[in-house]
């Protein structure tokens, strides 16, 4: 499911930290940076996931089948409920393509259309195409690094370059010094207002990785709302290539 | 009687200077009319583009629904209460329901406004059905067909008869999505019909966005759109407890309101000046006339004239001199305005089409010519050349019969 936590999550770069033996004495955050983005590369996966939106006027679930290559490529399937089985997003590089059984229809997701909604969740378009242009978007800076609430953590401000054609103007990265397991994530808009915040939890096993099973996504100026996704099955290093990331394996 | 023959011909003594006033205060008041007539019909114009095209002399919302433009904010049972309780003779109403979404044409897709509406309620609310540049207008409120706007045709590259997929945030969190067909294609009437609109039956947006017999808005057109503010006031009582905001075209177009203010500031400042120019020529033809009539004057005081005969005579003198000139410029003024509120006056050489408050402007003016405004311009030049007068006639009366009898004049 690591994958899905790309596609959805662009800056959970720091999941790929859990796998690296612990540093010797501070990394520098571009030195954290540099590991995950080697580890990543080449990297594919594929999970089950379960998204359960609440909004103030409905909540619902939606279940889905994930597939992921490298920052690049992602394949998500909905596969429950049922009045959405079969809508399908494919993501290749910056961009995105819809499929949605009911008309049989594909639609290509303009670059207007990138803060809406995806699927309905408190995610954007956005966040799927920006992951992979993270690394080259931010500059980074261990911004805390000690003890704060009971836990030794890592902070890592990353903060946009200015040529960077990004919506946030800072993100905070919250990690575990023990473990380098990520606990938060929170955006900031140019203003410096804290937009939202992403936070992880239940830790567990996936094959050789321990990953937070649990991303939950809260809105700044709506509390009571959330995205929360729980990564029901994982696994990586599977058999696919770039050709699986296709127009036709999207309606299929 | 004799004394306005008196002054009748008096006022001929002088040919060509009577007939230079006469040719000043015409103008002034042929200028005055016509400028009325011509921002008067540029008014009726904005209002009648701000109202008639989409918006309505007034709308009904939930409270709040305008500021917040929320999906959730809105009118149930397909406002039928409402829409029962504003109805009476010289008001129609339509109910609207807006969503926004996606539309995707092939390779093409782009964000869009979706607005609902009842083909056959709209068509007396507004005029939206006559401005289809191609194709057809809905005739339903149901069935998946569209109508859409200009550019946004463009931007999709669709034309009449061609599909185009809708994919919109259902109101239950659902994923909406449909296939419609274009029906028709609207001209350019304004930026945001223009760039972003795609209409379709209310029932039909109804079910893509999972909000059945709801209603974000009823619009109202009046047959005497004056009679709004009245109106407003009206259905503010009627609908009272009811939870629901009346709002008129000047809270919508708040700029358009605040443009026609001001436009009305510049007509009084116009007209104080062209009025006071036209006094300034009335008197100094007064003036005149007394410098050369002084032996006259002195004449008639010293054979018994009362001084204030004198005063009523210069001020008879001053009174046909503008009824002259009221009919001259009447005329001209009432002629020219006619004409252009037929033919209207072409104003594209001066300037390309505007657009304001995203509304665009035609740049052809058509007068209006309303009774009050030639009344008030008459009335006000007939008092403006009285007063212009009193200053000569006081001066006159006030003359020594003896010395003004020794004057050469």
């Amino acid at each position: 499911m690591k994958s899905f936590i790309k596609s959805i999550a662009p800056f959970i770069f720091v999941f790929f930290l859990l796998s690296t033996p612990a540093f010797t004495g501070e990394p520098t955050a571009k030195e954290i940076l540099d590991r995950i983005d080697k580890m990543w590369r080449g990297e594919s996966s594929s999970g089950e996931v379960t998204m359960e939106i609440v909004t103030a006027h409905w909540q619902r679930s939606l279940t889905m089948d994930v597939w992921s290559l490298g920052k690049e490529y992602s394949l998500v399937k909905i596969t429950a409920p049922l009045k959405e089985k079969g809508v399908a997003t494919l993501k290749v590089e910056k961009n995105i393509w819809n499929y949605l059984p009911k008309i049989n229809r594909v639609i290509k997701i303009p670059g207007s259309m990138m803060m809406a909604s995806w699927m309905g969740s408190h995610f954007t378009n956005d966040d799927l195409v920006k992951e992979s242009a993270f690394v080259d978007d931010y500059t980074y800076r261990l911004s805390f690094s000690g003890l704060r609430g009971g836990q030794f953590i890592y902070e890592i401000e990353c903060i946009p370059k200015p040529e960077a054609a990004v919506v946030w103007g800072k993100v905070v990265i919250i990690v575990l010094k023990e473990d380098l397991i990520p606990l938060k994530e929170l955006f900031y808009d140019e203003d410096g207002t804290l937009m939202r915040t992403m936070a992880f939890s239940e830790v567990r096993s996936f094959g050789r990785r321990t990953v937070p099973s649990v991303t939950t996504l809260v809105p700044a100026d709506k509390p009571d709302e959330l995205t929360r996704i729980t990564y029901n099955r994982l696994q990586f290093g599977i058999d696919v290539d770039k050709e699986f990331f296709s127009l036709r394996n999207l309606k299929r | 009687m004799i004394i306005i023959k008196l002054a009748w011909r008096n006022l001929w003594r002088n040919v060509r200077r009577t007939l230079i006033t006469i040719s000043a205060m015409s103008l002034a008041l042929g200028i005055m009319i016509l400028t009325l007539s011509l921002v008067e019909g540029m008014h009726r114009q904005m209002v009648h583009y701000a109202t008639r095209l989409f918006a309505g002399d007034i709308q009904i919302h939930k409270k709040g629904y305008f500021e917040s433009k929320d999906i959730y904010d809105y009118l149930s049972g397909g406002g039928a209460d409402i829409l029962a309780a504003v109805r009476r003779p010289g008001l129609h109403a339509s109910p609207r329901l807006f969503g926004s979404g996606l539309a995707s044409s092939g390779e093409n897709s782009t964000g869009v406004m979706l607005w609902g509406i009842d083909p056959q309620q709209e068509r007396r609310v507004t005029e939206l059905n006559s401005h289809l540049l191609k194709g057809g207008f809905l005739t339903s409120r149901s069935g998946n067909e569209v109508v859409l706007g200009k550019m946004l045709a463009e931007s999709l590259k669709v034309d009449v008869g061609d599909e185009l997929v809708i994919l919109t945030q259902a109101a239950d969190g659902s994923l909406g999505n449909e296939i419609f067909y274009v029906r028709g294609v609207l001209q350019s009437i304004g930026d945001e019909i223009d760039r972003g609109a795609v209409i379709m039956g209310i029932d039909e947006l109804g079910k893509l966005l999972v909000l059945p017999d709801k209603v974000h808005e009823i619009a109202i057109s009046l047959n005497r759109p004056e009679m709004v503010d009245g109106v407003q006031a009206q259905l503010e009582k009627i609908l009272e407890g009811k939870g629901v905001e009346v709002l008129t075209w000047k809270e919508i177009f708040p700029q358009i309101k605040e443009m026609l203010e001001l436009n009305q500031v510049w007509m009084y400042i116009m007209l104080l000046i062209v009025f006071g120019l036209a006094s300034l020529g009335v008197l100094n033809t007064m003036l005149m006339a007394l410098f050369e009539r002084t032996r006259e004057f002195g004449l008639v005081m010293a054979l018994g004239l009362r001084p204030l005969s004198i005063v009523g005579m210069i001020l008879l003198e001053t009174l046909l001199l503008s009824l002259v000139s009221t009919v001259v410029g009447a005329a001209v003024g009432i002629g020219l305005s006619s004409y252009l509120a037929a033919h209207g006056w072409d104003l594209s050489r001066f300037s390309e089409g505007f657009s304001m408050s995203g509304l665009t402007v035609s740049t052809t003016i058509y007068a209006h010519l309303s009774m009050e405004g030639v009344l008030a311009s008459i009335i006000c030049m007939i008092l403006v050349s009285l007063v212009a007068a009193f200053y000569p006639a006081i001066k006159a009366a006030r003359l020594e019969p003896v010395s003004a009898l020794s004057t050469v004049g």
